[in-house]
């Protein structure tokens, strides 16, 4: 059923208070691929994401991160995802390097400072800022600290939810050039977003999500920036 | 990895002023609490010690009298300090220290330390038992709050789980963190400083050394499951102001409150009758003077007793009847006052049973008995300085009545009697042999830990952001 693929959800649904908040959604991310799951607020976003990351149990369906059952198993296949939520809050009493190192922990890997250095370079964290508690860290220099927690897991997909909220323009673009390291490295990539121009720039395919379900899918590079917002206000207005 | 994130966890613990300081705040009271009582209880044992060797000299150097009136004239026994009562002095400072043992009465303890108090002494707070007991869950709640409700509340508990391969490793690196935190700076620095008196001291016996690791086994298990408690309700809580008010309330109940309503309700259900109502009935069934017709029914008990029909045909009947009468206060005193200290000891019972409401009154008693500091302690200095006494009034009754006296004439004797009677020495008992009492407290604890940690691992396992 995976086909090497990175996450596979078949015919997944869940709902609340009987409404079907995910219904039927099937999805498959192969190695390296980047994934834009487009939507409304309370389409099924961060529902999706939850069920993928095990904190939600679906009513039916499959869903098979890197060949580990998500529902069986889903401390075994959120070993292989990486995190970012839509704001990446650290510990205010630990340094940079510190949370690096405790988050890292809790994935199973112990790293020296001088790892945890490199990887917070890698994520674009300047270096005066990575002996720095981070309570006083802005939203984009806590995402690049996200970053690095990431990178440190070594993971075979990174879910990103919202990634770009709240970023300004110089952040939103480190952010999304980390992206596409990730891709480079193999990662398969899925975020949740409204932010349809970082959708262009950096997705492989994208699919609108409407009321929990996957009412569109396309090939990035097939669509232009504007042809793109038509499609998605036609999808969530019909 | 769990005790790895629990170093990461201590030093968030660390770094939070608030939670910091107020753990060494505690720390620092608990510990000065215990210098001051066992510097209390050693001034008092050196002049105890001081004092019966004093009433030893005195014994011995009475001169030349009659036997019974040496009895009378007898001797303080002083009670030493509890095994741990730098730890925890239990009752000790609400009964008496030392007893007047003379013949015919069963004396009651004189010198409160209570008398003497510091106005913390007097609250109740000065000795590091009753500051755990009553401020350690505040603080531990405190850390809970600091690691686990205000993680929760800021959203970096949810990239914890996010990032975690065992997410139940952050609850249990969290409760390690609070347990190590709390009973490393709490509890650790007064047991090792214990020790060390003991050792010094040279009176680090097999039963003290397991007495102190019990003790700290028992305050390292409260700790502990108030840890268990607080990141419990850190978690389930709808959010931190709310977990903090819970956890609030919680201490205010279990740790105030139902110590104070358990005593008073033990009181209620089993009362004892005031000490006053005892000693009146025991001078009314076992007097120590009497009348010419009493003296007549003991003249008939006697005759009866030696097979005679004149009181010249017993050798000193003045003494024979001291002695049946001295024999049956003892019958007395056993009926009324065991009667009266098994009321004691049912009330220590129902109240050590109180502890299946909360851990403070399981862990109050069970404190106590392991310092040597509970009633059955108490109780058993009482036996054996009740002990020592009859046996000194039967060797100088015993005296008398081998030697023949008439009428008004009175045989003596010197310090070769007086020295015949041992210096009383006392010995607490060892663990294990007066602590029946506190057998309901113990199943109560561990419960209490039981279901808390299950509680902790069921909440640990449906962790969710």
């Amino acid at each position: 059923m995976d086909d090497g693929a990175v996450l596979v959800l078949d015919a997944v649904s869940i709902n609340f208070n009987g409404r079907l908040t995910i219904n039927n959604l099937s999805l498959k991310l192969k190695p390296g691929e980047v994934y834009a799951l487009l939507g409304p607020n309370g389409a099924g976003k961060t529902t999706t994401l939850n069920l993928i990351l095990g904190f939600l149990t679906p009513d039916s369906g499959a869903i098979i991160i890197d060949g580990v059952d998500g529902i069986t198993d889903p401390t075994g296949a959120r070993a292989r995802i990486a995190y970012l939520p839509e704001t990446v809050m650290l510990h205010p009493a630990l340094t940079a390097i510190e949370n690096l190192r405790y988050f890292a922990l809790l994935a199973g890997r112990k790293i020296e400072d001088a790892t945890a250095r490199r990887l917070l370079s890698d994520a674009g964290l300047q270096a005066e800022a990575h002996g720095r508690r981070t309570s006083d860290f802005s939203k984009g220099m806590r995402q690049k600290v996200g970053v690095a927690i990431a990178l440190a897991k070594d993971a075979r997909l990174l879910l990103l939810d919202e990634p770009t909220s709240g970023l300004d323009a110089g952040a939103a673009n480190d952010l999304s050039d980390m992206i596409r390291a990730a891709s480079t490295r193999g990662m398969a990539v899925l975020m949740a977003t409204h932010d349809l121009f970082r959708v262009k720039n950096v997705a492989h395919r994208l699919g609108i999500l409407r009321e929990g379900r996957l009412v569109d899918e396309r090939d990035a590079a097939a669509i232009g920036p504007v042809e793109l917002e038509e499609l998605y206000l036609e999808k969530l207005t019909a | 990895m769990i005790s790895r994130l629990a170093g990461f966890e201590l030093e968030i613990i660390r770094r939070d002023s608030h939670a910091w300081w107020s753990l060494l705040c505690l720390a620092a009271l608990v510990f000065l609490s215990f210098a001051s009582t066992s510097f209390d209880a050693a001034r008092d044992d050196s002049d105890k010690r001081a004092v019966a060797a004093a009433e030893r000299a005195r014994w011995l150097g009475q001169g030349t009298k009659d036997p019974h009136s040496a009895a009378h004239y007898s001797i303080f026994a002083f009670k030493p300090s509890p095994t741990l009562s730098g730890l925890d002095p239990g009752i000790g400072p609400f009964v008496g220290q030392s007893v007047w043992l003379e013949a015919h009465h069963q004396n009651d303890l004189l010198n409160r330390p209570l008398q003497n108090a510091t106005l913390l002494q007097r609250a109740g707070l000065g000795n590091p038992a009753s500051l755990l007991l009553t401020f350690a869950p505040l603080v531990v709640f405190l850390l809970a709050f600091v690691v686990v409700a205000q993680d929760r509340e800021r959203g970096s508990l949810r990239l914890a789980l996010g990032a975690a391969s065992h997410p139940s490793a952050i609850i249990h690196a969290k409760a390690l963190a609070i347990w190590g935190a709390s009973t490393g700076l709490l509890v650790l620095p007064a047991v090792a400083a214990e020790f060390v008196l003991a050792a010094v001291g040279s009176h680090l016996s097999i039963d003290v050394f397991t007495r102190l690791s019990l003790w700290f086994a028992l305050m390292a298990v409260y700790l502990a499951l108030l840890s268990a408690i607080g990141i419990v309700v850190a978690l389930r809580a709808r959010d931190a102001r709310i977990a903090l008010a819970m956890l609030f309330g919680f201490w205010i109940v279990a740790a105030l409150v139902l110590p104070r309503a358990g005593s008073s309700a033990a009181d209620t259900v089993r009362p004892l009758p005031s000490s006053q109502i005892v000693r009146q009935q025991m001078l009314d069934e076992a007097a120590a003077y009497w009348t010419a017709e009493d003296t007549a029914l003991h003249k008939v008990q006697l005759f009866t007793q030696y097979g005679v029909t004149r009181t010249d045909d017993i050798p000193n009947f003045r003494m024979a009847e001291l002695d049946m009468v001295e024999r049956h206060s003892h019958q007395v005193f056993d009926r009324i006052l065991g009667d009266f200290y098994e009321k004691v000891a049912s009330q220590d019972r129902l109240f050590s049973a109180l502890g299946f409401l909360s851990p403070t009154i399981a862990v109050q008693s069970l404190s106590a008995s392991l310092s040597g500091s509970d009633f059955s302690h108490h109780h058993d200095f009482i036996v054996k300085a009740e002990g020592y006494r009859r046996a000194l009034v039967n060797r100088m009754n015993a005296d008398g009545m081998a030697h023949r006296a008439e009428g008004d004439e009175r045989h003596t004797n010197d310090e070769r009697l007086w020295a015949q009677i041992p210096t009383f020495a006392y010995t607490a008992p060892v663990l294990g042999s007066a602590t029946g009492t506190t057998l309901p407290a113990l199943g109560a604890l561990l419960l209490w830990l039981v279901g808390t940690w299950l509680l902790l691992s069921a909440t640990a396992r449906r962790l969710r952001p």
